[in-house]
């Protein structure tokens, strides 16, 4: 993929828009200003019928590789296929096209096929991790101001999504990603108890720090 | 890049038959011996030249296994074209030509153009298909027939530009209500707006050809 030219977190997506985020409004959701996020204004520009009326929860992120270089733009977004569905069912990957730089979707992905961590709260970097094993690492693109509230909403939905698929599992990798990866050496007991604790301190400190009613959109 | 038309594809087939290689050859002019197995759908977009109208084929790869295909036959509405692919050197694939017919017929438009494809066609000393098959059965059902490689790129261009030849062509003879949203097709913009063209597609605008080139 393209790589760009970015050394650090941008301050915001592509200048234009506006930052992504939840709404007040339940018709925009993504966007309190009421403007649309770039994802959605894709999909409404009428070359994607079947997917032009999914609400979305979308926002800009840079992909980085696990430890933190930063690659290409990806926007991406939660989806539901139906006004219906309590939750998000599809992920939506979008990215600039090499040739133009206009938003591009690239995939459309069935949540229940998907995994989708915090890799690194302090970076705001979610890992996407799709059934087949693929993996990678996102990091927000927000303006500093809404970065957190932004981040946050994510880790809700992240929660929300694991409550309802793994009964209560916890959406953090920080602490086993490295297992993942092969490069840690600890044995596996003591993983399991350091992941025991996090999950309990990191739930608590989750539920503390999150707003409610910031959203209608799915609770976010 | 404005375009006269849009057509809607959709690719399906069997897992491994090479669905999204001969997309990826389409659009990138390039062949991936790995590739990720396909989770719902991945999509491509490139301009055609047909007849002097520029075309953009905007086309939906779906995965070809099986614990997916409930998921991604609720993509193939609004389809204009479908390239139905198997593997000439694995028959299996070849047998569930009928179970994929049936599910594009069963949830897209009744006038949608669908090509039938044998794709892997350098793998010839592994033959499991014979091409004279491949076209009977595209015969019976109707269908276009081509066998292809996405490996070499012989017949590719060929399979998705005689496939929007022959939706023009009915589009000319009235058969598609171009208005008709169902039917996967789009009149273009007048101008661009956020288009979704594929990679180097700028460079490949003219690639308008003859019908059977006969590489394969």
């Amino acid at each position: 993929m393209m790589r760009g030219h970015e050394t650090k977190p941008a301050s915001s997506g592509t200048g234009e828009e506006a930052p992504g985020g939840m709404a007040e409004c339940p018709l925009v959701p993504a966007y309190p200003t009421g403007r649309l996020g770039r994802l959605q204004r894709h999909l409404l520009s009428g070359e994607f019928d079947q997917l032009r009326d999914f609400p979305i929860f979308e926002s800009n992120f840079v992909q980085v590789t696990r430890l933190g270089e930063v690659a290409n733009k990806v926007t991406m977004g939660v989806a539901a296929s139906s006004p219906a569905l309590e939750l998000p069912d599809l992920l939506l990957l979008a990215g600039p096209a090499k040739d133009n730089g206009c938003l591009q979707l690239f995939g459309l992905f069935p949540l229940q096929f998907v995994q989708l961590f915090v890799h690194d709260e302090s970076r705001w970097q979610l890992k996407v991790k799709f059934r087949t094993g693929r993996a990678f690492y996102l990091q927000l693109r927000a303006p500093a101001e809404t970065r957190d509230r932004e981040f946050g909403r994510w880790v809700r939905l992240l929660y929300r999504l694991r409550f309802h698929s793994a009964g209560g599992a916890v959406p953090f990798t920080q602490e086993y990603s490295t297992v993942e990866d092969g490069e840690d050496d600890q044995d596996d007991d003591t993983i399991e108890r350091e992941e025991q604790d996090l999950k309990a301190g990191s739930l608590q400190a989750m539920e503390a720090r999150l707003d409610p009613q910031t959203s209608e959109l799915w609770g976010l | 890049m404005t375009y006269a038309y849009l057509f809607k594809y959709i690719i399906i087939g069997d897992t491994g038959v090479g669905k999204s290689c001969l997309l990826l050859q389409f659009t990138d002019k390039r062949f991936q011996p790995v590739h990720d197995l396909t989770i719902g759908v991945e999509f491509g977009a490139r301009m055609v030249n047909i007849d002097g109208k520029q075309i953009k084929l905007q086309i939906w790869d779906t995965a070809g296994q099986e614990s997916f295909r409930s998921i991604t036959r609720s993509y193939y509405r609004g389809a204009a074209g479908a390239l139905l692919v198997y593997d000439i050197t694995r028959r299996e694939t070849f047998n569930h030509l009928t179970s994929w017919l049936e599910d594009a017929r069963q949830h897209s438009s009744s006038n949608m153009v669908i090509m039938l494809i044998g794709n892997k066609s350098d793998l010839e000393s592994r033959r499991d298909v014979k091409r004279e098959e491949g076209e009977a059965f595209a015969r019976e059902h109707g269908l276009i027939f081509m066998e292809t490689s996405a490996k070499t790129a012989c017949n590719v261009e060929e399979a998705f530009i005689n496939t929007a030849k022959e939706i023009y062509r009915k589009i000319q003879q009235g058969l598609f209500d171009v208005h008709n949203e169902a039917n996967g097709i789009k009149i273009g913009p007048q101008q661009c707006i956020s288009t979704s063209v594929g990679p180097s597609a700028s460079q490949r605008n003219s690639s308008e050809i003859g019908s059977n080139s006969g590489c394969c």
